[in-house]
């Protein structure tokens, strides 16, 4: 019987640490309830608000549509100082504007990021969008056990991100944000996550630490289905044929 | 998610003044505060040869015996003077023992005479001067000796302030900012001085009047002083003179590009005694004189990576000489926007050597309410220069001489439209518009 016992915890154990990274990332896909919720969500809209170690305050307004559609609008203030910087795609080209570098094509990881970082429903294509994907092992995040998985796309652009074994929510994620602007590496940490509608489940804070500044993005509104003309997600003129 | 880079529009700028002066139970905390700061943020401490534990072990005890805010504010500052970087300091405090006493006397408002000084070797000259000035009036020039200064003598006043700052990093920049607040005190007062102007001596009260420029803000800097300047002179040649990088300088800046394109033959930008501002916007101006895809001003290193001062083309872009005036005054995002022209070729550069004080640099507020500036980042010019220490070496030396000065010359700023002129007579041909 001991024998038996020990046999059954070992194989425990060895199905503990045996998990796929297949497994583990179908798990996060269903805790995130994304495939569910495409089916009902073809527009979304979210509100919320930014606030920097730096002294900088903001908010941000983003809306997304079918067919990779979306359109983010950043307002930051600080003493002396008010910036609006536009970003958006119109579902193949993707741009940025702001009144400092003026406006601009997104290109290569740059664009694909941010794709990627303002497609909510993501996680229900994850095999797709991440061909090379490793499980790295357990490790303590604020002194819980996490999952440590890496994913990356087929243009290069990697994450290493950080699932809770409880829920199977994404609660660390690290990337390199490579572009035009340089290379920095990108830790944001997500929580509090909220069905917004129909099963999606959305971290309504995240805080985000590059180069030693960090940043703290709060959701404050979200709304689905809203009719959003496509001449919202238009690239300017101005970029045409650049 | 919102762009991170775009929040990066970092503050690089040089305080007025570096040393500070203290508080009581909230400064320990203070203390902390910055040593921690510095402990966990500063990207190269050990290439620095600091070793930071040991200054803890140092200031830490000292800071505990501390009996005022005043005594806790000279530690911290003692405490950051071993970095021997720019861009750490904290803000509103007072400056060194021995020159209080001379500040408390001297640099006592904000109204002034309507005209700037510099040092030469030991001596105090009138380097520009406003025209409709009372100083310009009562017949002061360019060249023109200050002798005295509210009754003191300028050669023991130089002394004094050399000798507070010998040692300091980047204590030239200080020095000719502490002079230079001399000749300042509260507006719809007099100035009295003993000036020499040519062959003559002359004692003068000089009418000291609300200086050109609006007030603004940035971050958590005291409120400042902003000017703007622009025209175009003679020969075709546009100049541009800012004092601060600010947003409001890239609106003015794009509309005075749009206006020279086709009216000059050439452009000046003064960023003589311009501590800095806001680092992006050296990227953000280059935008109007860089026509190459993928170019750059240099980039800020840390280790959480490497943000590059990137260059986006912005039409219509201004592809005729540039030359960038700079002086021991220029400092921080004035010299990331001077090298990386240089690096570039974009931009010749005239004047002095500059500060040596590009850092990018955060700040933050400390328990007591001062306001701590640390820099996060180390620059490095496109052609792998470090200008922290070194400064930007201008292509052409051209600061004011004795002689410039009896000529009654701004000798950079005759440099430059001589460089432009020649230029435009080798080319031969005017330049095509976009």
């Amino acid at each position: 019987m001991k024998v038996y016992k020990v046999l059954a915890l070992l194989l425990t154990g060895i199905l503990c640490f045996g998990q796929t990274v297949e497994e583990i990332m179908d798990k996060v896909e269903s805790a995130s309830g994304a495939k569910a919720a495409a089916k009902h969500i073809q527009s979304m809209m979210i509100k919320g608000s930014v606030d920097s170690s730096m002294g900088m305050q903001g908010s941000f307004d983003m809306l997304s549509k079918d067919g990779g559609k979306m359109l983010l609008t950043t307002k930051i203030k600080a003493q002396g100082m008010e910036l609006e910087q536009v970003q958006a795609c119109d579902g193949t080209d993707c741009y940025s504007k702001d009144p400092m570098m003026g406006a601009r094509l997104l290109e290569g990881q740059e664009k694909e990021l941010f794709m990627l970082q303002n497609d909510y429903l993501q996680s229900k294509d994850w095999r797709t969008i991440y061909p090379v994907r490793k499980y790295e092992g357990e490790e303590e995040l604020d002194g819980n056990k996490v999952y440590k998985v890496y994913l990356e796309t087929k243009d290069g652009t990697a994450f290493t991100n950080y699932i809770d074994p409880k829920t199977h929510f994404v609660v660390k994620a690290e990337f390199k944000m490579k572009g035009p602007m340089g290379e920095l590496v990108v830790s944001s940490k997500l929580m509090d996550y909220k069905d917004v509608s129909h099963g999606l489940m959305l971290p309504m804070k995240i805080e985000t630490t590059t180069m030693g500044q960090s940043m703290s993005m709060s959701m404050d509104e979200v709304k689905v289905n809203l009719e959003i003309p496509d001449s919202k997600f238009t690239i300017p003129a101005e970029l045409k044929g650049s | 998610m919102v762009k991170l880079s775009f929040l990066f529009s970092l503050v690089v700028w040089v305080g007025v003044t570096p040393v500070f002066s203290g508080t009581t139970a909230k400064d320990l905390e203070s203390f902390q505060m910055v040593w921690d700061t510095i402990n966990e943020k500063h990207w190269d401490l050990e290439g620095l040869g600091v070793d930071w534990q040991e200054v803890y072990k140092t200031y830490k005890p000292k800071a505990d015996q501390a009996e005022s805010r005043d005594e806790i504010r000279k530690l911290i500052g003692a405490m950051l003077a071993e970095l021997g970087q720019s861009h750490f300091q904290i803000l509103e405090n007072e400056a060194f023992d021995d020159l209080e006493v001379l500040n408390s006397q001297l640099a006592t408002g904000k109204g002034e005479p309507g005209f700037k000084v510099d040092l030469i070797g030991d001596r105090l000259f009138i380097v520009s001067i406003e025209t409709n000035s009372d100083a310009a009036r009562q017949g002061l020039k360019i060249g023109s000796e200050i002798l005295e200064l509210k009754g003191k003598k300028i050669t023991a006043l130089i002394e004094k302030v050399k000798k507070a700052y010998a040692g300091a990093a980047h204590a030239e920049f200080y020095i000719n900012r502490t002079m230079g607040s001399y000749i300042k005190g509260p507006i719809d007062t007099s100035l009295p001085v003993k000036v020499r102007v040519q062959e003559s001596t002359r004692e003068l009260e000089l009418a000291l009047a609300q200086p050109k420029g609006t007030y603004k803000e940035l971050f958590n800097f005291p409120p400042f002083l902003y000017d703007y300047q622009s025209e175009i002179m003679k020969d075709r040649i546009g100049y541009i003179s800012f004092n601060v990088f600010l947003m409001d300088a890239k609106t003015s800046f794009d509309k005075d590009i749009k206006r020279f394109m086709n009216s000059t033959e050439g452009l000046i930008i003064d960023l003589r005694d311009n501590p800095g501002g806001l680092g992006m916007l050296a990227s953000s101006l280059a935008n109007r004189l860089v026509s190459a895809k993928g170019q750059k001003l240099g980039q800020m290193i840390n280790s959480g990576g490497t943000l590059f001062f990137a260059i986006f083309p912005q039409k219509p872009i201004y592809e005729k000489p540039v030359a960038v005036l700079i002086n021991q005054g220029s400092a921080s995002t004035s010299e990331i926007f001077a090298a990386g022209l240089q690096d570039l070729n974009r931009a010749r550069v005239f004047g002095t050597t500059s500060a040596g004080a590009a850092l990018p640099s955060v700040i933050t507020t400390l328990p007591n309410g001062d306001r701590f500036q640390y820099a996060i980042a180390d620059y490095i010019s496109t052609k792998g220069r470090h200008l922290e220490g070194h400064g930007v070496a201008p292509d052409e030396v051209s600061g004011h001489t004795l002689e410039s000065l009896k000529r009654q010359e701004d000798a950079a700023l005759k440099a430059a439209v001589d460089w432009i002129k020649n230029q435009n007579l080798v080319s031969g041909a005017k330049h095509e518009s976009l």
